[in-house]
């Protein structure tokens, strides 16, 4: 018996290309799409597009426009120029295209344009600009303490304007465009037809309303995975949202785009942070980039392990450096309470971390009032993990378009394992693909939703309601947090192959035993149970790959305890990718440009 | 009717649309959304004054053209 699409579901979309996430990305496709009035475009968004994505937290606040504004990039702007991280190509030690990087670089001022327009001030009464001096590491990243540069030249540039609104300004842009926006719609997963995506389905986490969309094109613009380790210092269920970056974003979209077939790269290396306790972010903590850390003698640590032991095996974060000196098996934090001693902080240094906090984490302004004010130190600083390295990690984007190798399915944002780990680089990888779909979009046929795609709703409704039906069964949350300690307590910093192992086989138990037994009473309960499904995918991806990668690279974003080496002969333009076919997951080692 | 000139929470003066919101019956007027949201939570005020003095410290002025003149369109096919 043949049942109807609208049988099946509340609402029925069609459209010409769906956004999946209105953040910055989203928002920025939007906009370019619609420059052509004929294109119908809808946001798919989880919260709601003025608050929605990594912007809620500090990426709107400053513009990173590394050394462009100063130094316009070149014509001839090389991927060999790509590769050494000049005029702010990402580098990240041969895991990130550098041909991308060029396209990024070439791309990089355009959204800046979309934004005055629509009423950003970026600029001064005067139409200048403040660029925001940071010290840069050589091979590294910037250091935000007030060290001046020796050459006093600006290398990393973030142009910081007045008004902290750019995310407010794009939603108020996109709804005058005329985009079609739904709001506190979770994406449940993407329909296919012959490798094409035709399609996505979602829930409304309010009101439980299954809808479906059918799409041309599709952009996966979800965020990255900010999911997967929790912050240990607090208590259930706070240790599962506190975070450093957005915590809605749990990686739904990634697993979305996996499911249908894209490949995803890069998926063992972690971001790993210091903070000071409580405050769980690095720019209100300010440890080890604004004061010095040191340990109960009141050693301090940058002295005492002068170049940071991870800096001399492929490290790149500054305050890590020094917390896993002098050996990553052994590191000094594990065997001393670290703080950092803010009590005789200087005027300059204190309104620094306010700058910092106002432009990045107000929030935090309000914890340091509660604290007493910056220079009430000592504070201690620990080592936390919010998630996996955003920007590296996630759907593969195959090329300068950022086709995915799904047709007609696209990635950008930290979503994407080759670019855009900033709120500016996600804007400049919105405004390409706004940009190409609207040149594309009248090339590509309309889907019909044939047998097998209402087969693929019918299944999925079937697995998003199955909750409802399990009245006292196991709690979305308490499983998150279950996976999220397995992978604390056998994947984390020191990785090894028994323990990663174990990982994988629990996760698979947890897969095939738990998730039946979930429960939910009602569609915001459904929307946890969806998420924690999704963690449990991603988990056992990240201790696949970690197994996979039998160097260590970027330390501590992966490091091997029996491969402690950095192997360049084999890994380096290597990347792993995973990739769903017919069930299965495939592994393969892929070298990059 | 507040005509008031100048942002409640940051204190620079309001030059677009401003943000009325009424406050247990009490208007409010902010330059954006965002200075309601910090005023909202009662987060430390940041003042236009300490903006400008943050500023001095810790960013350069820069003369930035119009951003359409460093779009640079690739000579690759």
């Amino acid at each position: 018996m043949t049942v109807k699409l609208e049988q099946l579901v509340d609402e029925v979309i069609e459209t010409d290309f769906l956004i999946l996430g209105g953040g910055l990305v989203g928002c920025m496709a939007a906009l370019r799409a619609r420059q052509n009035k004929n294109i119908d475009v809808a946001i798919m968004e989880r919260g709601n597009i003025w608050y929605g994505g990594n912007a809620i937290g500090f990426d709107d606040h400053n513009l990173e426009y590394p050394g462009i504004i100063e130094h316009p990039l070149p014509k001839n702007f090389s991927s060999e120029q790509a590769s050494k991280g000049e005029f702010g190509a990402r580098r990240f030690h041969n895991i990130v295209s550098a041909k991308l990087a060029v396209t990024e670089g070439r791309n990089y001022v355009k959204p800046l344009v979309v934004l005055e327009e629509i009423g950003v001030k970026i600029r001064e009464d005067d139409g200048t600009v403040k660029v925001k001096q940071t010290q840069k590491i050589p091979g590294g990243p910037n250091w935000h303490r007030l060290v001046p540069d020796a050459t006093g030249k600006i290398e990393g540039d973030k142009v910081f304007y007045r008004g902290s609104d750019v995310k407010e300004k794009l939603a108020n842009a996109v709804v005058k465009s005329g985009a079609r926006i739904f709001n506190r719609t979770i994406l449940t997963n993407l329909i296919t037809q012959d490798g094409t995506v035709v399609g996505a389905t979602g829930m409304n986490t309010r009101t439980g309303k299954l809808l479906v969309f059918i799409a041309k094109a599709v952009l996966v613009s979800t965020g990255d995975m900010r999911r997967l380790y929790t912050y240990p210092w607090a208590p259930f269920p706070n240790n599962l949202f506190l975070n450093s970056h957005f915590a809605g974003n749990h990686g739904g979209g990634i697993v979305a785009a996996f499911k249908a077939g894209a490949k995803l790269a890069n998926m063992e290396f972690l971001q790993v942070y210091v903070v000071a306790a409580g405050a769980c972010a690095t720019s209100a903590a300010g440890a080890g980039m604004y004061w010095k850390m040191q340990n109960s003698k009141g050693e301090f640590l940058e002295e005492k392990y002068q170049g940071g032991m991870l800096s001399k095996i492929g490290g790149h974060f500054p305050a890590t450096n020094f917390v896993y000196s002098p050996n990553i098996d052994d590191p000094e934090f594990e065997r001393e309470v670290i703080t950092y001693d803010t009590s005789n902080a200087t005027d300059d240094e204190v309104v620094a971390c306010y700058f910092t906090c106002a432009t990045e984490y107000p929030r935090m302004l309000k914890l340091h009032k509660l604290a007493g004010g910056i220079r009430k130190g000592p504070v201690e600083a620990r080592v936390f993990i919010p998630g996996l390295l955003s920007g590296i990690v996630g759907v593969l984007n195959l090329n300068e378009k950022a086709e995915t190798s799904v047709k007609n399915l696209f990635i950008a944002g930290c979503a994407s394992s080759s670019t855009g780990s900033s709120g500016s680089k996600a804007m400049v990888w919105g405004h390409i693909v706004g940009d190409y779909v609207r040149d594309i979009i009248s090339d590509i046929k309309k889907p019909v939703l044939k047998g097998e795609q209402l087969q693929q709703v019918e299944s999925e409704k079937k697995r998003i309601l199955a909750p409802l039906n399990h009245k006292g069964g196991v709690d979305p949350l308490e499983l998150e947090d279950y996976v999220r300690s397995i992978n604390m307590n056998y994947v984390n910093v020191r990785k090894v192959e028994p323990k990663l192992k174990r990982a994988i086989a629990l996760l698979q138990e947890i897969r095939n035993d738990v998730v039946p037994l979930l429960s939910a009473e009602n569609p915001h309960e459904l929307m946890h149970v969806l998420e924690v499904q999704d963690i449990i995918e991603i988990s056992e991806l990240h201790a696949q790959a970690s197994l996979m990668r039998t160097e260590s690279r970027m330390v501590p974003s992966h490091y091997r305890v029996d491969y402690p080496k950095q192997d360049n002969e084999n890994w380096a333009n290597i990347i792993i990718t995973e990739q769903k076919i017919d069930d299965e997951i495939k592994y393969t080692r892929e070298r990059i440009e | 009717m507040n005509n008031s000139s100048q942002c409640e929470y940051c204190e620079r003066p309001i030059k677009s649309d401003p943000v009325i919101k009424i406050l247990r019956g009490k208007e409010h007027v902010f330059c954006t959304e965002f200075c309601f949201r910090l005023y909202f939570y009662d987060v430390p005020r940041i003042t236009y004054e300490d903006l400008k003095k943050m500023y001095e410290l810790r960013c350069v002025t820069m003369k930035a053209p119009d951003f359409h003149t460093l779009i640079v369109e690739s000579n690759e096919k």
